[in-house]
């Protein structure tokens, strides 16, 4: 399982405008929605702030990851962004956040889920694939480092 | 030599169980606290939070129990565990394992 599989050029947004948590959701959404117009985007905005509600999805670090578990989807969607300014996400470590990825996983795959919120969560703690990210200026350079870091790191 | 290891979720059954082990002649056993990997992840890692449905059938306390015994005690030992808890029809009642025992060191012959 590699993230670089999952990730979609026409989701990934370098800066992201808003500055608020749920503001900042949404623009990832957006993202995926736009591309993806049959998903719904209410339902699946609520699913996001209900899981947001029983902890926050900042994993320190400056790095975020919002997923959600969606009945009437039947395949993952990524989206990532690099905010223009840090944003307050409620993380453990009371670090805003800067990079946020959104994960929406089928209701019947939760062991993708778990695997891609392991596999992100884990690989987001190496702070020189971090440094990597934080300089990307746009959506293949993002794709680009993290191919280069799988292909490093997994067999 | 055999090492059986039972995971026991549905901890109720552990007076009983210890009690039947001792009817059939085992002489001894350790009993370990234990927690699920599940309800650890889903409740002391954040970004797993929201899997706690997932991994609800995870214990938050089980017991671990160890116990080396000859490999003809185990049918036996599997019956009792059967008795006691029913596991063999429930789910996430109990589970258990045998692997071979190469050496014992400090055990009485």
């Amino acid at each position: 399982m590699r993230i670089s599989q999952y990730l979609d050029k026409d989701c990934i947004k370098i800066p992201l405008q808003k500055h608020k948590k749920y503001e900042l959701i949404e623009e990832l959404l957006a993202l995926i929605t736009h591309k993806y117009p049959e998903i719904d985007k209410e339902e699946t905005i609520q699913n996001l702030i209900d899981r947001e509600k029983i902890e926050t999805t900042a994993i320190g670090h400056h790095v975020a990851i919002p997923h959600a578990r969606m009945k009437n989807i039947q395949k993952v969607y990524f989206a990532f962004g690099i905010t223009e300014k840090s944003v307050g996400f409620e993380a453990l470590d009371e670090k805003p956040v800067n990079m946020v990825f959104l994960l929406l996983c089928p209701e019947k795959k939760v062991n993708t889920q778990i695997s891609l919120l392991a596999r992100l969560s884990r690989i987001l703690h190496d702070k020189k694939l971090r440094k990597k990210l934080a300089k990307c200026k746009n959506s293949q350079d993002v794709i680009n480092v993290f191919t280069e870091y799988e292909n490093q790191h997994f067999s | 030599m055999k090492l059986i290891i039972i995971f026991l979720n549905k901890i109720e059954y552990l007076d009983d169980l210890l009690s039947a082990f001792l009817e059939i002649g085992v002489p001894g056993a350790t009993v370990l606290d234990s927690v699920g990997m599940g309800h650890i992840v889903s409740h002391d890692i954040p970004i797993f939070a929201g899997l706690r449905d997932f991994f609800a059938g995870s214990s938050p306390t089980n017991k671990t129990i160890l116990m080396v015994t000859q490999k003809d005690m185990i049918p036996k030992i599997d019956e009792v565990l059967k008795d006691v808890t029913g596991y063999h029809q429930k789910k996430g009642v109990a589970k258990m394992i045998s692997v071979p025992v190469d050496d014992l060191f400090g055990f009485e012959k």
